[in-house]
Order: C-alpha cells, then sequence, then structure tokens
C-alpha cells in the first residue's frame, strides 16, 4: 500500500512531537533537532511507499535512537494494514475461487510481517 | 624604590577576549515548545522548520561584539572603550540584534522603526541592480514597501539573512596576537631607547664636563690664554719658568759654590779666631812679665838680706827660681802671642758663616723649586692633552650614541607605526564588523538577487545547450554556440563572504557593453544583421574554417534558418538585456515597431495560453478565461516592459520571481 498524504502527516506529527518531547527533556541539543528537522524535512515527502516510509524512519531512529520507539508503532501499524489489506484480498479471491491466489497473497503477507523473504 | 621600567608603565591591555558566555538556559525548552505548539496547530512541517532554525546563539553574538575595544581598565579587567569604539559597538548591538530578532521571529516581529529600516535597506540593494532600478523607479512607495516585505517575509530571503549573519558569527575572532605582539615591540623599543638616551645623556655630561675644564686651558688666536684660562696661565708660567730655569740653577750653584768656599774661609777663621781667644794678649803677658820681674827683684833682694834667716832666705830662693821659670815661660808665651795674627773675633765669623749657609740653603731650595716646576709643567701639559683626547673621545662616544640613540628612535618610531597600523587595521576589522552585521540585510538582498540572476542565465545556457543537441544542423549548432557564448564577458573574480574573509569565485558576467551594441543593431538594422554580426568570426563547422561572408548571407536568406533561430537569437539577447538594465519604455515601444518584434508580439499573444501558469499566479486562477482579458493584457504588457518581455519569450525566471510579482501587483491594481 503506498502511502497516502494523511499517513504521511500522521508520521510526520509523530515524529515532530517526539522531536519536540526529546528537546524539552533535553535527550537532544538545539543543534541535534536542526539537524533531524532537516533530514525529515528533505526526506520525509520522498517515501513513495509504505516500505520506504519505514525506511526512512529505520535510518531516522538508526541515527537518532529517540526515534525508535515511533519506528516500532510506525512498523506494527504498517504489518496490520499489509495483513488487513491481505486479508481482504485473499477473501476475495477467495470468492473468486482462486485458493491458491489468495494463499500466496496470504503467505506473502506473513513473509513480508516477519521480514524474510524466503 | 627603583622607578616603574618603560615596560611595567606601558599598560599591558591588550589581553584575550573573553570566553563566550554560556548560552541562555532553556532555550531548547523554549523551542519545544513553540515546535508542539506548531504540531497542535496541525503543521508539523511549520514545527520541524522552527526546529531546523536553531535560534542565533546569544553567546555568539555577544562574544562577536565584545571584541570590540582594544584597552581594558587596569583594576576592573572590563573594556574601556574609545568613544569611537563604543559608537562601533553600539552599532554592532543594535544590527546583531535587529538581525537575530528578524530572522528568529519574523519581519512582523519588529516594531515600525526596525522595520522601516530593513525595508530601506533592502530596497536601497534593490535600487543598485540595473535591471531592478528601472522598475524600482517606477513603483510607488506603497508598492516598494509591499515588495520589500514580501521578499522580508519569503523564506528563502529569511534564510539568506541566517545565512549571512551565522557566516560573520562563525569567522574567526580578531587575531589580538598582531596587536600584542606589536605593542610589545613596542615597549621593547621604548626600553631600548631610554637605555640609548641614558648612555646619550651620559656621554654628553661627560662631555660637557670635560669642555668645561678645558675652558681653563683656551687660549684665543694668538695663542694667549682666554680669560679665566687659569691652567693655560700657568703652564705659560711654567714654560717660561722652565726656559730659564737651567741659568737660574747656574746662578744659584754659583752661589752655594761662592758661599760654600766663604764658610770654609769662614771657618778657618773662626778657627784662628777661637785659638786668639785661648791665648792672652802680648799686652798682658808683657804685664804679667813686668810683675814676675818684680817678685824676682824682690826674692833676689831678700836672698841677701841678711836679716832674715836662713830659712827665709832659702825661701826666698826657691822664690826666686820658680819666678825665674815663670818668667822663661811667659816669654815664650809672649813669643807665641806674637806669632799669632789678629782678626775678628769668633761671633763676627760665626754670624757670618750662619748667613753663607742660610744663602747657600736658599740657593739649593731656589734650585729645588726650579727643578721641581719642571714635572708641574709636563703634568699639566699632559693634563691639558689628556683633557683634550678625552673631549674628543667623549665627542665620538657622544656621536656615537647618539646615532644608536636615533637608531632606537627610528625603530621606536617604525614600532610605533607598526603598533598604529596594528591599531589600524583593527580599527577597519572592527568596523568591517560592524558593516558586514549593519548590511546583513543588502547582502542577503544581493545574493538573493544574484541566484536569480545565475539561475536565470543558467537555464538560458541549459535551453541552447539542449537545442544544440536537438539539431542536427551543423550551421544551427554553430549559432547555438555562438550565442552561448556571444555576451560572455572577460572572467573576472567575485569576492563572496565577508570583508577580511571572502573566497574569490571566478565567474564571466554578461558583457553589457557587447550586449547593448547588440540591441541597438537588433533596433536599427533588424534581425539580420543581428546574426550577420553573430556568425561573423565563428567557425564554420562543416569546413572548420571562420565563416565566409557568402556563407553567413547564405545562411541570412535562408528563411528556415532564420525562422528558427531569430525567435532564440533575439530571447537570448534581451534576456542578457534584461538581466544587465532592463528596458525603458521607449525600448519596448521601439521593440513594438519593428516588423519583426510585431510578429513575435503577435505570435505571443495569441499563444498566451502557454502562459497561463504565470499569469494566473499574478491575475488569479481562470484569469484567462475571464471575458476581454486578452485585450486588456496585451495593453497591460505594453505599459509594462516585463509583461511585454514574457510575450517575447524571456524565461519568466530570468525576468525574475521578485520583479515579475511586483509588477504583477501593480498591474492588479490597474486591472
Amino acid at each position: 500500500m503506498d502511502p497516502d498524504k494523511a499517513y504521511i502527516e500522521h508520521t510526520g506529527i509523530r515524529l515532530t512531537k517526539k522531536l519536540a518531547e526529546g528537546l524539552e527533556q533535553g535527550v537532544i541539543s538545539e543543534d541535534e533537532a536542526s539537524e533531524i528537522a532537516t533530514y525529515i524535512l528533505d526526506n520525509i515527502d520522498k517515501s513513495d511507499t509504505s516500505a520506504k516510509l519505514l525506511d526512512f524512519i529505520e535510518d531516522l531512529a538508526q541515527k537518532w535512537p529517540i526515534f525508535q520507539g515511533v519506528l516500532v508503532l510506525e512498523q506494527g501499524e504498517v504489518n496490520k494494514q499489509n495483513e488487513d489489506s491481505a486479508l481482504q484480498k485473499a477473501s476475495e479471491l477467495i470468492k473468486q475461487n482462486d485458493v491458491e491466489g489468495a494463499l500466496n497473497v496470504a503467505e506473502q503477507a506473513t513473509n513480508q510481517k516477519t521480514g524474510g523473504n524466503e | 624604590m627603583a622607578e616603574p621600567t618603560a615596560a611595567e608603565t606601558i599598560p599591558k591591555v591588550i589581553i584575550r577576549e573573553a570566553q563566550p558566555a554560556t548560552p541562555t538556559a532553556g532555550s531548547a525548552a523554549e523551542l519545544a515548545k513553540k515546535v508542539s505548539a506548531k504540531v497542535d496547530e496541525g503543521s508539523f512541517r511549520e514545527g520541524l522548520e522552527l526546529a531546523k532554525k536553531t535560534p542565533i546563539a546569544e553567546s555568539k553574538i555577544s562574544q562577536k561584539i565584545e571584541q570590540i575595544g582594544i584597552e581594558r581598565d587596569d583594576t576592573t579587567g572590563a573594556k574601556a572603550r574609545t568613544p569611537e569604539e563604543q559608537k562601533r559597538y553600539d552599532a554592532a548591538k543594535i544590527s546583531s540584534e535587529l538581525t537575530s530578532k528578524f530572522i528568529e521571529s519574523g519581519y512582523d516581529s519588529l516594531n515600525d522603526v526596525q522595520k522601516g529600516f530593513v525595508r530601506n535597506k533592502l530596497l536601497t540593494e534593490l535600487r543598485s541592480r540595473p535591471a531592478l532600478a528601472a522598475e524600482m523607479r517606477g513603483m510607488s512607495t506603497a508598492k516598494q514597501i509591499a515588495l520589500a516585505e514580501r521578499l522580508l517575509r519569503d523564506p528563502s530571503y529569511i534564510n539568506k539573512s541566517r545565512e549571512r549573519l551565522e557566516e560573520i558569527l562563525d569567522n574567526p575572532n580578531f587575531d589580538e596576537t598582531i596587536l600584542t605582539n606589536a605593542q610589545y615591540a613596542v615597549e621593547d623599543a621604548q626600553l631600548e631607547l631610554d637605555d640609548k638616551s641614558a648612555a646619550f645623556t651620559d656621554a654628553e655630561t661627560r662631555l660637557a664636563n670635560a669642555k668645561t675644564q678645558l675652558v681653563q686651558y683656551e687660549r684665543d688666536a694668538t695663542g694667549t690664554p682666554a680669560t679665566g684660562a687659569t691652567r693655560a696661565t700657568e703652564i705659560d708660567t711654567l714654560r717660561t719658568t722652565s726656559s730659564t730655569s737651567s741659568v737660574d740653577i747656574a746662578a744659584q750653584n754659583t752661589i752655594i759654590s761662592t758661599k760654600e768656599q766663604d764658610v770654609q774661609r769662614l771657618e778657618r777663621e773662626l778657627v784662628q779666631a777661637r785659638q786668639r781667644e785661648g791665648i792672652r794678649s802680648t799686652r798682658a803677658i808683657n804685664t804679667a812679665i813686668g810683675a814676675v820681674e818684680t817678685k824676682r827683684s824682690d826674692a833676689n833682694t831678700m836672698m841677701g838680706d841678711a836679716t832674715l834667716t836662713p830659712e827665709q832666705r832659702t825661701a826666698a830662693r826657691q822664690d826666686y827660681n820658680r819666678l825665674g821659670n815663670e818668667l822663661t815661660r811667659l816669654e815664650e808665651e809672649k813669643e807665641q802671642a806674637s806669632r799669632i795674627p789678629r782678626g775678628r773675633d769668633v761671633v763676627t765669623i760665626e754670624a757670618e758663616i750662619a748667613t753663607a749657609k742660610t744663602d747657600i740653603n736658599a740657593a739649593r731650595n731656589e734650585i729645588q723649586r726650579i727643578q721641581a716646576d719642571l714635572p708641574k709643567l709636563t703634568d699639566k701639559e699632559k693634563s691639558e692633552k689628556e683633557l683634550r683626547d678625552e673631549v674628543k673621545k667623549l665627542e665620538e662616544e657622544k656621536r656615537e650614541k647618539e646615532l644608536a640613540k636615533k637608531k632606537a628612535e627610528t625603530e621606536l618610531s617604525r614600532r610605533k607605526k607598526t603598533f598604529e597600523d596594528a591599531r589600524a587595521l583593527r580599527t577597519s576589522m572592527e568596523q568591517d564588523l560592524v558593516d558586514n552585521l549593519e548590511n546583513v540585510f543588502e547582502s542577503a538582498t544581493g545574493e538573493w538577487v544574484n541566484d536569480q540572476v545565475k539561475a536565470a542565465t543558467t537555464e538560458m545556457d541549459e535551453q541552447l545547450v539542449k537545442l544544440k543537441e536537438t539539431t542536427n544542423d551543423n550551421n544551427e549548432k554553430a549559432m547555438y554556440d555562438a550565442l552561448r557564448e556571444r555576451w560572455l564577458g572577460a572572467q573576472r573574480t567575485r569576492r563572496k563572504g565577508l570583508i577580511g574573509f571572502r573566497s574569490a569565485e571566478r565567474y564571466r558576467p554578461i558583457d553589457r557593453n557587447v550586449t547593448n551594441a547588440d540591441f541597438a543593431v537588433l533596433i536599427q538594422s533588424g534581425p539580420d544583421q543581428l546574426a550577420r554580426n553573430i556568425l561573423d568570426g565563428r567557425t564554420n563547422p562543416t569546413t572548420n574554417a571562420p565563416y565566409t561572408p557568402d556563407e553567413i548571407n547564405n545562411l541570412i536568406q535562408n528563411k528556415e534558418f532564420m525562422a528558427k533561430m531569430q525567435p532564440e537569437m533575439v530571447k537570448q539577447l534581451l534576456t542578457r538585456k534584461h538581466l544587465t538594465g532592463g528596458f525603458t519604455h521607449e525600448d519596448i515601444f521601439l521593440l513594438e515597431q519593428t516588423t519583426w518584434g510585431k510578429g513575435m508580439i503577435n505570435e505571443a499573444i495569441a499563444n498566451v495560453d502557454k502562459y497561463k501558469g504565470v499569469i494566473e499566479s499574478a491575475f488569479g486562477a481562470g484569469a484567462l478565461n475571464t471575458h476581454g482579458f486578452k485585450d486588456k493584457f496585451v495593453q497591460i504588457a505594453r505599459n509594462n516592459p516585463l509583461w511585454m518581455l514574457l510575450l517575447l519569450g524571456i524565461p519568466v525566471a530570468a525576468i525574475g520571481a521578485l520583479t515579475m510579482q511586483a509588477t504583477a501587483e501593480s498591474i492588479q491594481q490597474q486591472y
């Protein structure tokens, strides 16, 4: 699923709130905040897929660990969305008597959730 | 207690700047609140923009401007600024506070006076740009204010201002060692001069003393001792004495010799006198003889006197004999006395001897005196010579000390000059800092406009590169190459950044002279002649030799070639013309009057839809579909050079968002 504008907005708000929280608690300095803000503004709109958005948040969390919590939340939400989407797609395929297709979709969804592609 | 040395008395006031103050506490928390507020307002991007713009560190500003001023109060260590330095400090403080407030809180946070100040700075810079000056002249004050305010609220302009201010703040602080070393060098030179001056004064004093002594030896031209020259007089006296001394000594020796002979003679005479004094005189002896003879006669008488006893007669005989002996002795004495010459008495002789000896002693003393004066002269002459030698030596020494003193004075003067230069340099650096802080808005405006021009020229060049890539015609390629290079001026170096810390950037500006000359040719002789001029001297890729006049004429007469080249050539030229000085209404009028100009404008009007984006951004969505807009737009464009340039094909980037927007505003009011 491609992230729509609302979802990017939602992620942006989470990241910015975390940034403000870090600033307020003194976990990050003003200079770091500036760097982080620049990084987010420069990259968030480049994420035209959910995977890319997650990659972006992973990069962000790797650079600045205060975003680890946001990453976990986002990963959970994306997985849930994928599962919901896969479930819906599999249901439709079953309705069309395409059991094999439904199984493939379910398998793909499971692989994505576990992070494996084998 | 010893006098303080120069080094001690010259205050060492140059000390390193104080360490920067600690950043304002709580500024991060403050920023966090602002960011959160923006998120709560529904715009995380604005929140991130806020976080992106870190506040300008007050400590950095403070550290920078606290550098202003050289001397410090010896007691408190605080800067003791001169009125000039204080003036610079105040100016820098006001400018930096204003700039950081503008950057952090925006134009709208400024008070009316501050707003007016920054607007004027910006507008002054815009007016200095030839491409904008004409347009600015045509704008009312209100429109100029609107233009300035729009730019001052533009994030890209605010970022430029931030960059300029941060560039100032990030630049290295003044190198205090230059001034300190220069001052120490002055102190050292001052000490050296003090030493040399003291040595010179000492030599001068000793010379003066020697000369004062020499006055006693001075003589006039004739050699006569000068008035008060007692030593010279003494020398003269001694010289005179010395010249007669041998005669005088001889005379004294004669006296001594004579007197000594006198003494000898007198001493002999004295012996005789003393002998004479020991022997009775002849008369006394005769008297004694007469007495003895009388007594002997009496004894003789008695010896014969019988009346006398025998004993008496014997006794008388004995007396007689004894008196006979006595008489003999007296006769002998009388004989001896008769042999001694007669002479002076002892006392007289002794007095004469004493006088002679005194004379001898006097003569000897005189000789001693004369002999004693001889070395005195030598000594005095030696003293005079030594004194004169000393004076010469001291004069030489004085000259040497004077020379050394002058050298030390020169060195001190040179070092003072160096110190003054260092102070002047410091003053200049301080002034540069103040100017830089005061000129942040001009500088940001200038760079913003430069970016526009650079973007425009780059775009124009890129267009030509693309056009060249899309054609297989060698002549067209040659024309595009010619257009790329036609208006490039000689390479120049542009100084970027702050005064004193600028970096060099090599670039080739648009050649205004060639541009104006070509524009004149375009108006007066038309595009064909301009194309002819442009191709003249260029290499024909087909022949690999310069285009011949015939080849150029053939190309100009080639309608297909010119139909394709003319609009691009005109557009490129007009763009350069716009970027280097703009167009007057007369220029536009002349353009419109030409056949080719009319053609280009008519074609543009017919295809005005392709400018839809620009026109609608200025006149609002759907403006082009408004009834009668096109006719009105043509009229507007005729009256407004910038819209006409758009119709003539000059890209929006070249015309400039700033000018176009400003024009749009003025047009909207008319519309």
